[in-house]
């Protein structure tokens, strides 16, 4: 086995990475993978407590790092999905600086044997942590909202991962409301990809239950009976190279952007 | 001889250029060329371009669509007004005339 290693960033933060992560990877495993989720976001970690796993962890991977554990005692196996998904936590108590971009790529690589995916959490911005995390990885998901700002940061990540070598380099456009785009209130599908130009793997709608599921404890994709798990699920399926078809939210061709024009005479 | 990039500069990215460019590729909102001679943006112009920064402002800048809040040419700097604005998204040549900006229409032909 050889893992896939795939970095789930944005330039903005609070757009979705560790929601997308925990999903993803649930969705992976449900799929028959092994996978594993690393908490990229040292000194904040939160992935833990989206997958329900906090209580669990006893190492983390500054530990592995640091010659505290074995790799395997660092590991928090998710029994809901036993011997498919796994966490490697983060340590709360220490800061981004605790590890160097070639310590990431020493872990993956040792992670690679083992599993199927290995799906990492990015710390939000340009900096360090964000550097550190996707210093081992092959593949991106670029996360952003559909709001000028955050696809402005996402552009600026992307940017980066393109000349750090990363491919493909791939978006999710999350928290997605169709009403508000058919009045013109936010950005569309293609508004962001004219920006962007680059490829889409998947919309999230913005879901009520993402955020009665982060406090559960349980990712949707355990459920996929949302929107938002469904949206999951079905990029999880892309990222496994199957051909299905895009949810259409906006068939409404009238977008954000040319009313914006429109309003200011250009 | 003209520098030719054959990508697009997305936000953050900055490009520094002694003679002429010819971007093949967007110039993203956030994105900057500077250069020396002129700028020819075979894509969407809608980050920053400064041409003409050894030449006193004899370059000329090229945009196959023009969508950007402002330009640099020498010394000047010609931001959207109700001028240029006319020329939005339009493929345009820009050049200063008398030190003040001309935009024209441009085609290939
Ligand atoms: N599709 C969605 N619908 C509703 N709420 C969402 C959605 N995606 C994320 N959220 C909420 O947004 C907040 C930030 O998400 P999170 O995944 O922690 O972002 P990040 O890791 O990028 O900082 C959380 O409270 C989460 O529950
Ligand atoms: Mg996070």
């Amino acid at each position: 086995m050889s893992a896939r290693v795939i970095v789930i960033t944005s330039g903005k933060g609070g757009v979705g990475k560790t929601t997308s992560t925990a999903n993803i990877s649930v969705a992976l495993a449900k799929r028959g993978k092994k996978v594993v989720a690393v908490d990229g976001d040292i000194g904040l970690r939160n992935l833990d407590m989206v997958m329900g796993l906090e209580n669990r962890i006893v190492y983390n991977y500054i530990d592995v790092i640091e010659n505290n554990c074995k790799l395997p005692q660092a590991l928090v196996q998710d029994k809901r999905l036993k011997g498919y998904l796994s966490l490697l936590p983060a340590a709360q108590t220490r800061t981004k600086d605790a590890v160097t971009p070639e310590q990431m790529i020493e872990l993956c690589d040792k992670l690679r044997p083992e599993f199927d995916f290995v799906i990492l959490d990015c710390p939000a911005g340009i900096e360090g942590g964000f550097r550190n995390a996707a210093a081992g990885a092959d593949e991106a998901l670029v996360i952003t909202t559909p709001e000028i700002p955050a696809v402005r940061d996402a552009d600026r990540i992307i940017g980066m991962l393109e000349s750090m070598g990363k491919s493909p380099i791939r978006l999710i456009i999350n928290r997605f409301r169709p009403i508000m785009v058919q009045n013109n209130d936010m950005l569309s599908q293609d508004d962001v990809l004219d920006i962007l130009s680059v490829d889409l793997i998947g919309v999230v709608p913005e879901d009520d239950g993402v955020i009665r599921a982060s406090n559960s404890g349980e990712p949707l994709t355990f459920e996929q009976s949302t929107p938002a798990g469904e949206a999951y699920a079905n990029i999880a399926a892309r990222i496994l190279g199957e051909n299905v078809p895009m949810l259409q939210f906006d068939a409404n061709s009238q977008s954000f952007l040319s009313g914006f024009k429109k309003m200011f005479g250009f | 001889m003209a520098e030719i990039v054959e990508r697009s500069l997305r936000s953050g990215q900055r490009e520094e250029f002694d003679g002429d460019v010819v971007l093949i590729g967007q110039l993203n909102d956030g994105a900057e060329v500077l250069a020396g001679g002129s700028v020819t943006v075979l894509g969407r112009l809608k980050g920053c371009v400064h041409a003409g920064r050894d030449n006193g402002g004899k370059s000329y800048i090229i945009a196959a669509s023009f969508e950007s809040q402002q330009v640099r040419i020498g010394d000047r700097l010609c931001t959207l007004n109700s001028a240029s604005v006319e020329w939005w998204k339009k493929s345009v040549i820009i050049t200063l005339e008398e030190n003040e900006f001309l935009f024209r229409e441009w085609k290939l032909d």
